[in-house]
Formats: structure tokens, C-alpha cells, sequence
């Protein structure tokens, strides 16, 4: 019997062996900002930089002519300074003369070479180029001058020529999109340019594996490198799915940051009132501020027209703005993160976002219960059900307003969609009341109007609204140089917004950032950009 | 028996057209468009427009079907100016005037999101699934023999009570549900004491940014995945122990002295095994399938992880590409144990 009580404890310490582990410790480890993107990067080509999972790439790999400071004012990158002409028509740009592209073995010699304006046109055509069917072509359509709309006088003047004047276009520039690559790296890297990217910007390209990690080494000969304080020595980016996994790495430190709220952690993140909670104060510092983000329920009503729905009835729609408390659904759904929409579809965040000025809906059940009178449904009474469709991410939410319109009489039921179908429905037109959002491309109040622009089809006119007063002042605000004189015209076009409610106004959004204590500089900005030209990682004592 | 494998290929080729069929058909009929996930909220209907027709989305259904027919077989008869045949990597046999037949690697398209050729997007992904599988079934082995032998040995004690409810529960958790309560307990809890991480491929990069080979990832996932395994081999483990202990032969072999290792490694092994490694080899091919929902969990890069984030984007190519590769393989497992069960048993051939 003593053989067997030792043959089986032999046994069982095999097993222990399983859980074994080594830990390499190296000298002069380099400091590594390490952040997660729960969606993975897929291209890095500026061309392709169409949502925020391949922005913030780009963004640190790159530069365009201007940037975007945390106040959304465009400064000088690549460009030193522009002018814009009388008529607003011609845009000068005058480069910067020290900028270089990241030494790479597409230039002569592995050396990058300084960049001139012949790079400007070159990268702006690249965008516009049918065969590289980039996402972003819709940035000039339309707007450019038809013959020469990209001109490169000499090395560092770059004009830009429109066909009418468009003033947001200074937001256009600065957008992803406009960032200046080698002509020299495309011609050689062709379709695999997506993976080795070479551009201008703080950081350059080291390693990426696909799907698992990305790695960005700091470019040593930075031409702004005067501008940054930063003492990082490199990016990693992980691509870790599940944004629960990425907050716990949070938890443990393996990573330094993350952006954005899921049901599954807030809780024991942030408190009702939006904030951090207490017991994680000393591991986690928390930052929030406007995101030019506006969330609304839209109603298609050409469609509610056509097929003589309540919903084309403007009292209902407007009933349903009144019928629900913000407010309240804000604190018990997304933990104060993100604040009442009741100054018009312009969120905060933009200069010409004014409550003072724009006064939307507030809850207001009894304004609510005289509209439905109104309209012919005193107390609901006769008003069919309404049905609105949402994606799994928004159920919470529409739950909680559907509940509060039945205390008023009002039906809603709620029809769960896939997101990717349901996109394609508002696209085609086929859903009547729909949850959607709008995120700003370009910090201006015009990418939020434009939503509602008459001649746009969907998207972005999901709601395919269209006002002749409305499409007026949208094309005398285009032209208007004066900052003042445009945002008034903005204000009268959010007025008519509210008033024909097209839209139940939701919410503005909020940014969320969680880093850790030893990281510092992070500052938060209304398109939700990673800027990292600030940031410093202290070694973490614990 | 030529006839036979002849019988189980064509069976194996039919399989994997519907297979073809029914994918293409589900994808098909949802009501998304592909080339418009490919751009922004923003594109406008021409660029959309430009890049369906050049996707070839635009024909209808038994159209695209026959292209991508025409793309993976192996042998084609083909005009000579045909404008696919740039993408091929083919081998002209013979060619009759305008036409040709070329022996051909199959063509499996690039992804519609990344634009890589999804044959080195699965050549990347399949051996790091197949290692993960591999190291599941080890781990299974290792595990759930000694358990077993434990349990045999001390049949009717406590020991073997635990062990006994303990594999009842592991073969009632779905792959998924162990991945995450392994992750949470050896990669959070505990990972001060087991240095594991709750998230990682096989391949990382290291904190210079070179690319490693990260070992150690492979011990959470295999665990999990092995699960199921572990618990099914250390039943048939105990029961076959059982059975070769109740021999004479092991009484006799105790009786003229041998040592109780030796009677274990020579007597009892060699006999109660032979099930065991049958079962095992037939469970490989179902490991693959529970990997696609382990590697999801802890973000292991292989084939899972790449189908379900192909699925979620609607990226056609690479979801025909990978479903074809694991029907594929299941295909030829079945016929390969098929074979060998002729090859043991002649009358099975026969019928």
C-alpha cells in the first residue's frame, strides 16, 4: 500500500510541472506607451484611414498639411501657413522645408528625403484615384475644381483649387486622409503599402503581426520635433478583442490605456455620477470630455410619408422629443458619461455650439401630452404602434425611452437588428425609426448638417429630410468666411432641425480615457485622436 | 479498394461543393453589402458602385458561384487571353487554339478588408491552430492517462470519486465556458504565481518590437481546449485500467516480484492503452472546431480567431477560404480513419 501512496504522489507532482514559468529580466528596457484597440488595424495606408481603428494609426505614422490642436483649431504640420483667397476658391500652402520622410529602402541609399510639394499633389490625386478606390474620395467630390484641382507651383508651395468656396475645407485637410505619403514607397510596395508604411510622422513603422500586435518606434529626426514633449520611446498596440480582457489588462498594467465604456466594467469603473470610483483612485486616472459624437433616433420621413405613418405627423415627432427624461436615462444607462442633446444636432465640443442660443427639448411630459392632442392621439388614443429598430449595443436604451413614451400613451416596439443589416436598411431606405449616430469627420458644424443637406441621399441623409430654407442657409453657410456671420446661419439651420424633428435628439457623447497613474499628458479632444506628442510614462512603483 | 477510396473521395468532393453552396447562399442572402463594409459611413454610391463590379458582387448568385468554382479547382480549361488568369499560379498541360488546360494552385481570392491573398492570410493562421490542437491533445493525454491510472488504481476511495466527478464536469462545460474561467483563475487571479497572460498569440512582438515566439501562450488555450479531452481519456483510461488489472497476467506479474512501476509501465499500459490513442486520434479533428471558440477568448491568432473576425466583417473571401480548409480537413480525416479501419478490418472494405 506504501507503493501506491508514492507512485500516486509522483504522479501528481508531474502534474505541478505543468505550471512552471521563467521571467527574462533585460537592462534598459525602452519605454513603451502600450495601449489596446478592441478593433484591429486593417491598412495603415493613409488612404484607407476611414474609422477610428485605423486612424490612430496613421495618425502617429503620418503627418498631413495641418493638424488639429486639443481645442479642434487647425495648426501648422506640413504646412508653415495657407492662405485662402478672396473668393475662397484657391487655398496656398507653404511647407515646411525640415520635414523628411522615415529613412526607408524605397529612398536612394535607405535615406528619407526631405518632402516637397510634388508629395502634396501626389498624395491628395492618390485619394481622389478610382483604381485606389480609397473610402475617402468623397472628401473632394464635388468640391474640387474639375481640370487642376491639385497644383504644385514649386518645392514648397502647394495650391489647392475648389470649384466653389467651401470653407470647412481647412477641416478636410486635416483629416487622415490628407496625409502626404512617398510616391516612391507606393511604387515599390504597391498593394502591400497597407504594412509598410512610410510617412513623416513622430513615430515609424517597426513590426506589425496581423490581428495581434502593432509596434511604432520614435522617429529620432521628427520635424516637429520642438513641438513634442513626449519622453516615449515607442507605441505597442494590442488588438485584444474583448474590450472586459482589455479593461482587466488595465487592472493587472500591462497596458497604460484605454478609451471608451462597456456595460460589462463600468460599473466598477465609474460611479452614476460619471465618476471614477474611489478604490481606483491610486491605479487609474480618468478623463473625460466632449466627443463630436451625436446620438439620435431617426426617422426616415419620406418613407413615414409615403406610407401615411404617425410618424409624419410633426406634433408626434415632437411629442416624442418632449416625452423622455435625458437626464435621467443618461445617469442610469451610461453613468453620466455623455450629456443631454437639447441645443440642436451640433454637439458640444464645436465653437458653434451655442445652448444659450439653440434651445432644444427637455423632458416636458405635459407639452408632450398637448401634442399628441394635437396631432389628433389625445392620450394616445387611436395612435397605432410605432416600431423602432436598433442594434443589440443601443437595446438598453431604447428600452428605457419606449417605457417612459407607454406612461404617455405612445406604442413603440423595438425590432433588433444586426448592426451591419440594420446599416444597410437606413441605406436603402427600408426602416422607418431607426437608432443611429453621427461622429464628426471634420471639426466643423457643416459635417453635422450635412447630415440633413437636401440633395445628400443616405447616407448621410438617413432621415432624407428636405426644407428648402434649410438647404438655403446650408449653401450660404458653405461660402461664408466669417466665423460669427456662418455659425449664426449654423444656429437657424439646428432651429429648423428642432422644430421639424426629423430626429429624436439623444445625447452628446463624452470621451472616456482610462490610463494609469504613471502615465501623464494625456488630454482628451472632441474627435477622439490618440495624441501621444504629450505623454510621459514614469516607471510604475508597486 | 480502389473503388472504395474512389467511392469516399467523390463523396468527399460533393461534401465540400455544398459546403461552397450553402456558405456562399447564407452570405448572399443576407441583406448586407460587402463593398460598402469595405469603405466608411461616407462613400458615395459611384465608389461603391466601382468597387462591386470589380468584386464581381454585382452578377448574380450562380454566376459568382461559378467563378469561385473556376478560381479553386485545381484544373482548367481555359482561353488563353482569359483576364483571370493573371491571378493564377498555374502549370499549362496542353492548349487547343484559343483555349488551354492548365494545372493550377487553387485560387482563393483577397480579402475583401485587408487586401492579402487569403491563401498567406490561412497559411499564416493554420499551423498555429494546428500546433494549439496539437499541444491540446498532448496535454490531454498526459493529464487524463495519469488520472485515470490514479483513479483505477484507487478505485472506490475518495481519489477516485473526485477525479471521476471531476472529468463528469469537464465534459459538460462547452469549450468556451472553461477558456474563460481558465483565463480569469491562471492569467488574472493567480498570474503573479503562473506568469501567464490571459491574452496572446503564439507569435508577439517583444519590448523592443521583435518578434517572438511567445511558448508559454500555448498553456492556457491547450489547457482549455484539452479539457473536454482530458475528461473523456481519463473515463476510458479508468475503465480500461479496470479491466487489464481484473487479468491474471498482472496478478501472475506481481506475484514473481516485479516492481509495482514495472507492472504499471510493461502490464497495464501497454494493455489498457490501445483504446485510448484510438479514441484520441479521432478526436483531433473536433478540436478544431472548439478552437475557433478558445482562440476568440484569449486572442490566440490562428485559424478562430480570423474566421469569426472575417465573419463579423462579411469578408467573403476569407470565410469561404477558411470554412473550405476546415470542412476540407474534416473530409480527409474521415477518409484517412475510414482507410485505416479498412486496412484492420478487411470486411469493412468490403461492404
Amino acid at each position: 500500500m506504501r507503493d501506491f501512496m508514492k507512485w500516486n504522489t509522483w504522479m501528481l507532482l508531474i502534474l505541478g510541472v505543468l505550471g512552471c514559468r521563467t521571467k527574462d529580466y533585460q537592462k534598459s528596457k525602452p519605454v513603451v506607451f502600450h495601449y489596446n484597440q478592441h478593433i484591429s488595424i486593417n491598412s495603415l495606408d493613409p488612404a484607407f484611414a476611414k474609422s477610428q481603428n485605423n486612424i490612430w494609426g496613421v495618425d502617429h505614422l503620418f503627418n498631413g498639411l495641418l493638424s488639429l490642436n486639443k481645442n479642434l483649431e487647425a495648426i501648422p504640420a506640413l504646412a508653415d501657413s495657407f492662405d485662402i483667397s478672396e473668393d475662397g476658391r484657391t487655398y496656398t500652402f507653404f511647407l515646411n522645408t525640415s520635414a523628411k520622410f522615415h529613412d526607408n529602402v524605397c529612398f536612394p541609399n535607405g535615406k528619407g528625403r526631405k518632402v516637397v510639394a510634388e508629395d502634396v499633389r501626389y498624395s491628395f490625386q492618390r485619394i481622389i484615384d478610382p483604381k485606389v478606390s480609397s473610402p475617402g474620395s468623397w472628401i473632394f467630390k464635388g468640391k474640387i475644381d474639375e481640370t487642376n484641382p491639385f497644383v504644385a507651383p514649386n518645392d514648397s508651395v502647394f495650391v489647392l483649387r475648389l470649384k466653389e468656396a467651401f470653407r470647412p475645407m481647412i477641416g478636410i485637410v486635416s483629416m487622415q486622409y490628407c496625409s502626404v505619403v512617398p510616391k516612391e514607397a507606393i511604387e515599390k510596395y504597391g498593394n502591400t503599402f497597407r504594412s509598410n508604411p512610410v510617412g513623416t510622422g513622430p513615430f515609424k513603422m517597426k513590426r506589425w503581426i496581423e490581428g495581434q500586435a502593432l509596434f511604432l518606434q520614435k522617429n529620432e529626426e521628427y520635424f516637429l520635433a520642438d513641438r513634442q514633449s513626449n519622453l516615449v520611446d515607442a507605441i505597442r498596440v494590442s488588438f485584444i478583442p474583448d474590450r472586459k480582457t482589455a479593461y482587466l489588462e488595465l487592472m493587472k498594467g500591462k497596458i497604460d490605456y484605454m478609451s471608451g465604456l462597456e456595460s460589462s466594467y463600468t460599473n466598477e469603473l465609474v460611479t452614476r455620477e460619471g465618476n471614477l470610483r474611489s478604490h481606483q483612485d491610486a491605479q487609474l486616472n480618468f478623463t473625460k470630455g466632449p466627443y463630436l459624437n451625436s446620438e439620435y433616433l431617426g426617422i426616415n420621413v419620406l418613407l413615414a410619408d409615403s406610407i401615411r405613418s404617425s410618424l409624419s405627423n410633426k406634433f408626434v415627432r415632437q411629442a416624442l422629443n418632449y416625452g423622455f427624461d435625458r437626464e435621467k436615462m443618461l445617469k442610469t444607462l451610461r453613468n453620466g458619461i455623455g450629456r443631454p442633446a437639447n441645443a440642436g444636432f451640433i454637439p458640444r465640443g464645436l465653437p458653434s455650439y451655442d445652448p444659450t442660443e439653440v434651445k432644444g427639448y427637455t423632458y416636458n411630459p405635459q407639452k408632450a401630452r398637448e401634442l399628441l392632442s394635437q396631432a389628433g392621439y389625445p392620450n394616445g388614443k387611436g395612435l397605432p404602434e410605432i416600431v423602432l429598430s436598433t442594434n443589440k449595443d443601443y437595446l438598453d436604451l431604447c428600452t428605457f425611452i419606449t417605457r417612459q413614451w407607454q406612461d404617455l400613451g405612445i406604442n413603440v416596439k423595438i425590432e433588433l437588428e444586426e448592426t451591419a443589416i440594420l446599416r444597410q436598411k437606413m441605406r436603402k431606405g427600408q426602416v422607418e425609426f431607426f437608432r443611429g449616430s453621427w461622429i464628426a469627420d471634420y471639426p466643423d458644424g457643416e459635417s453635422f448638417l450635412t447630415v440633413f443637406y437636401g440633395k445628400n441621399s443616405a447616407p448621410p441623409n438617413y432621415t432624407h429630410f428636405r426644407n428648402a430654407t434649410f438647404d438655403k442657409l446650408y449653401e450660404t453657410a458653405l461660402a461664408e468666411n466669417n466665423n460669427e456671420k456662418r455659425y449664426q446661419l449654423y444656429h437657424q439651420m439646428d432651429e429648423i432641425l428642432i422644430e421639424e424633428a426629423p430626429v429624436i435628439f439623444l445625447f452628446y457623447d463624452e470621451t472616456a480615457l482610462f490610463s494609469r497613474k504613471n502615465i501623464a499628458g494625456l488630454q482628451p479632444n472632441g474627435i477622439n485622436l490618440l495624441k501621444v506628442d504629450q505623454i510621459t510614462k514614469s516607471i510604475e512603483n508597486n | 479498394m480502389q473503388h472504395y477510396i474512389f467511392r469516399k473521395l467523390s463523396y468527399g468532393l460533393l461534401v465540400l461543393l455544398m459546403v461552397i453552396l450553402l456558405v456562399s447562399s447564407i452570405i448572399y442572402l443576407a441583406p448586407v453589402d460587402p463593398a460598402r463594409l469595405t469603405f466608411g459611413q461616407r462613400a458615395d454610391v459611384e465608389t461603391v458602385k466601382a468597387k462591386k463590379e470589380a468584386l464581381g458582387l454585382d452578377e448574380p448568385l450562380y454566376y459568382q458561384l461559378g467563378y469561385y468554382l473556376r478560381d479553386i479547382s485545381p484544373i482548367n480549361f481555359i482561353r488563353t487571353n482569359h483576364p483571370a488568369i493573371h491571378q493564377y499560379n498555374y502549370f499549362k498541360i496542353f492548349s487547343v487554339s484559343e483555349r488551354m488546360f492548365i494545372m493550377k494552385k487553387p485560387y482563393l481570392r483577397d480579402s475583401f478588408q485587408q487586401g492579402r491573398p487569403v491563401s498567406t492570410m490561412l497559411a499564416e493562421a493554420i499551423p498555429r491552430t494546428l500546433i494549439l490542437a496539437l499541444i491540446a491533445i498532448v496535454i490531454a493525454l498526459i493529464v487524463g492517462i495519469v488520472f485515470g491510472i490514479i483513479a483505477a488504481l484507487n478505485k472506490d476511495t475518495w481519489l477516485d470519486q473526485t477525479i471521476i466527478s471531476i472529468s463528469i464536469l469537464g465534459i459538460s462545460l462547452p469549450s468556451y465556458v472553461t477558456a474563460i474561467i481558465f483565463a480569469l483563475i491562471f492569467g488574472y487571479w493567480l498570474q503573479a504565481w503562473t506568469g501567464l497572460e490571459m491574452q496572446g498569440g503564439l507569435v508577439g512582438l517583444d519590448d523592443f518590437g521583435d518578434e517572438k515566439i511567445f511558448w508559454k501562450n500555448l498553456i492556457l488555450p491547450g489547457l482549455a481546449l484539452g479539457v473536454r479531452p482530458i475528461a473523456i481519456i481519463t473515463q476510458l483510461t479508468r475503465s480500461a485500467s479496470l479491466d487489464v488489472l481484473d487479468q491474471d497476467y498482472i496478478r501472475t506479474a506481481s506475484a514473481k516480484g516485479l516492481s509495482f512501476v514495472k507492472v504499471i509501465r510493461k502490464h497495464l499500459l501497454r494493455n489498457a492503452l490501445n483504446p485510448v490513442f484510438t479514441a484520441a486520434s479521432g478526436w483531433f479533428a473536433s478540436l478544431l472546431a472548439g478552437a475557433f471558440f478558445v482562440e476568440n477568448v484569449f486572442g490566440y491568432n490562428g485559424l478562430g480567431l480570423l474566421t469569426v473576425q472575417a465573419l463579423l466583417s462579411y469578408d467573403i473571401p476569407v470565410i469561404l477560404g477558411a470554412v473550405l480548409f476546415t470542412a476540407g480537413s474534416f473530409v480527409v480525416l474521415n477518409i484517412l480513419v475510414d482507410l485505416m479501419y479498412g486496412l484492420i478490418d478487411p470486411r469493412i472494405a468490403k461492404q
